[in-house]
């Protein structure tokens, strides 16, 4: 299987489910002729034609509530928002009818759209181009929240995504765009919800999302070499959860730390943390701690922009004092 | 004709008889009456098809059985009720009925516009001849939606029909103080499509707008904006306690009543007798006592099920 880089993955993934199911389609703000801001529909209008690959106009929330109307009528949109920050103008789209609609019309349709959105710190994207945002749209009932971390699971878990009967929220670090991997043939597809250990370990449990897994996973090679065991998991869904994987991880290692870029307060480690207080407290050895953006807006000046986002460093020190401190 | 009639006779029932039992404490939440404005909601359901589909508002239900929306699972959902069209989810704001292309309600003053573009969206995508209508009403005019909407839809050439339901009142603000133009369709042309002004209170008048913008969908021509100049003869909820408009202005709508007024159009053209009229009303306030008594006896959901229907 040869390797690809993960933008390419998530340009396979749609490539293959449009050639397998008319009912695909996509557009987004330069994501048709130009191919889209980090190449992942590149190709694509040629091949399916504008019918099917669209340039949509910079109407975030119409281009969402447009997704929300074709998938009740037997579509399945795939809408990209070109930075996360600005899914604060699909919000009231995206929380009030797509998440709510197949609820309050007692089940007589389905909402299968998929919203592909990039995010995260890239190097001086400044306040409006950095953020993650994930917690807030994890706290929405009736939402799903994926986020990959590797070629693989991008793929895997976008053809699931636009399979999915209902409203996904997919997201794309864009720091992982470059990276590669073998991204599997056309069946592979991950299951939504699953996490999935990347790392296997003995003695602490590093829970992660996005760009964070392969920090986590060069802490964890640090670590090794000071005899620390670490188990990492890639949560690759944030809702929903997978608690029986985060819970017997815990229930092995007896500790654990969770790592996100998204800010801290109120960012889902804390949903994190909370499960283990719920259903592992009896297996904890030690208090879990969080690392994750600071709570501040995310600056433009690099060696500013390095204090407020997490990194290996970070999580290196929130293992040790969370070993340090039984 | 009479069809017409009958329909915007079980639209004002549903408003009167529900409004009734909200008084005796029996509907929980608040009611939106659409009472003055059943001549749009029916006009515009009879110019389309089963297969075509309308996205409606807070105040939709004659929107809903204007498009054939089905009588009893309406008013058990404005009952809460096990049987409702939502199950009980939604009460009166998500009235649907996917057999008859209601997809659907909002409870989100201009919320609903984009996703009648997509049903629009579909149909273009999927190849067939259906279309799509937006209700709204004026203050829904002044949101992003709209501009984002009717915009979105003219450029791509969407098959969609937005029709503003002009009552004159968005909650307690008049038109003439929240619309910065004299006609809301002075935005069509902005919009690249064709802007008509109708009235409101005439339910012929406002199929023949409805159809023609139709058959232009049908045709591959885009959307048309069309704006039906009507009044809301109830407060904007039943939680309005008034203060904002006089009785005077209320009285001269009264004199305009769409159905009073269809029923001399089908007195003078000898299209029904005063007899035959007064049978659809008996029968049309029958079926929708019947429906309110069936809704009182209907079970509410069952607490186990509140998860049922969030995820498919």
């Amino acid at each position: 299987m040869a390797s690809m880089y993960f933008n390419e993955a998530l340009r396979e993934a749609l490539q293959e489910e449009m050639r397998e199911d008319e009912s695909v389609i996509l557009y987004g703000q330069d994501a048709g002729i130009y191919g889209g801001m980090f190449r992942v529909t590149q190709g694509l209008a040629a091949e399916f034609g504008s019918s099917r690959v669209k340039d949509s106009p910079i109407s975030e929330a119409a281009m969402t509530g447009v997704a929300i109307g074709a998938a009740m009528m037997g579509l399945r949109p795939i809408c990209e928002i070109m930075f996360m920050d600005w899914i604060s103008i699909t919000m009231e789209q995206l929380v009030n009818h797509a998440a709510a609609l197949r609820y309050g019309y007692g089940g007589n349709c389905k909402v299968p759209m998929v919203l592909r959105c990039p995010l995260g710190a890239y190097g001086g994207g400044a306040l409006h181009h950095s953020k993650s945002l994930e917690s807030w749209l994890a706290h929405i009932p009736g939402l799903k929240v994926v986020m990959p971390s590797t070629p693989s699971d991008a793929k895997g878990l976008l053809k699931a995504a636009i399979r999915d009967d209902n409203p996904v929220i997919f997201l794309e670090h864009k720091l992982l765009y470059g990276t590669s991997g073998e991204a599997g043939d056309k069946n592979h597809i991950v299951p939504i919800g699953k996490a999935d250990v990347k790392r296997e370990g003995s003695d602490f449990t590093i829970i992660a999302t996005g760009k964070m897994v392969l920090d986590s996973l060069a802490a964890a090679e640090q670590l090794q070499a000071d005899d620390i065991s670490c188990e990492v998991i890639d949560l690759r869904t944030i809702v929903p959860l997978d608690k029986e994987c985060i819970v017997s991880s815990v229930k092995k290692t007896h500790r654990a730390v969770v790592v996100h870029e998204a800010w801290k307060t109120c960012g889902h480690g804390a949903e994190v943390v909370a499960v283990l207080m719920e259903e592992a407290f009896d297996y904890l050895d030690a208090p879990v701690l969080r690392v994750a953006g600071l709570d501040c807006q995310i600056p433009f000046s690099l060696p500013l922009e390095k204090v407020v986002i997490p990194g290996t460093q970070k999580i290196v020190e929130a293992v040790r004092a969370t070993v340090n401190g039984d | 004709m009479l069809e017409l009639l009958r329909k915007m006779i079980i639209g004002r029932e549903i408003d009167e008889q529900t409004l009734v039992q909200k008084k005796k404490g029996n509907i929980p939440g608040a009611l939106h009456p659409a009472i003055g404005q059943e001549a749009v909601s029916i006009g515009a359901g009879a110019a389309l098809r089963d297969s075509d589909t309308i996205t409606t508002t807070h105040r939709g239900i004659t929107d809903y059985i204007g498009k054939g929306g089905d009588v009893r699972a309406v008013v058990c959902e404005v009952f809460g009720r096990a049987n409702g069209c939502s199950k009980g989810r939604g009460g009166h704001y998500f009235v649907n009925d996917p057999k008859v292309g209601v997809l659907g309600g909002t409870g989100v003053v201009g919320g609903t516009m984009a996703m009648a573009a997509g049903h629009a969206l579909a149909f273009q995508t999927l190849g067939d001849d259906r279309v799509a209508l937006s209700h709204f009403g004026d203050g829904a005019v002044n949101t992003g939606m709209f501009h984002e909407a009717l915009n979105l839809a003219s450029i791509w050439k969407l098959p969609v029909i937005f029709l503003c339901q002009n009552n004159e009142w968005a909650l307690t603000v008049h038109v003439s103080k929240h619309l910065s133009c004299e006609h809301v369709v002075d935005r069509a042309k902005g919009y690249g499509m064709p802007g008509v002004i109708v009235d409101g209170n005439d339910v012929m008048a406002v199929y023949e707008a409805v159809s023609q913008a139709a058959s232009r969908a049908r045709n591959g021509d885009g959307p048309s904006l069309i704006e039906a100049k009507t009044y809301r003869i109830p407060g904007f909820a039943t939680s309005d306690v008034g203060g904002y408009r006089s009785e005077d202005e209320v009285e001269r709508w009264k004199a305009k009543d769409p159905i009073t007024m269809f029923e001399s159009v089908l007195l003078k053209k000898k299209i029904a007798d005063s007899k035959e009229i007064e049978s659809v009303k008996a029968a049309a306030k029958k079926e929708v006592g019947e429906a309110v008594l069936f809704a009182l006896e209907s079970p509410h959901p069952d607490p186990s099920t509140v998860f049922d229907y969030l995820y498919a």
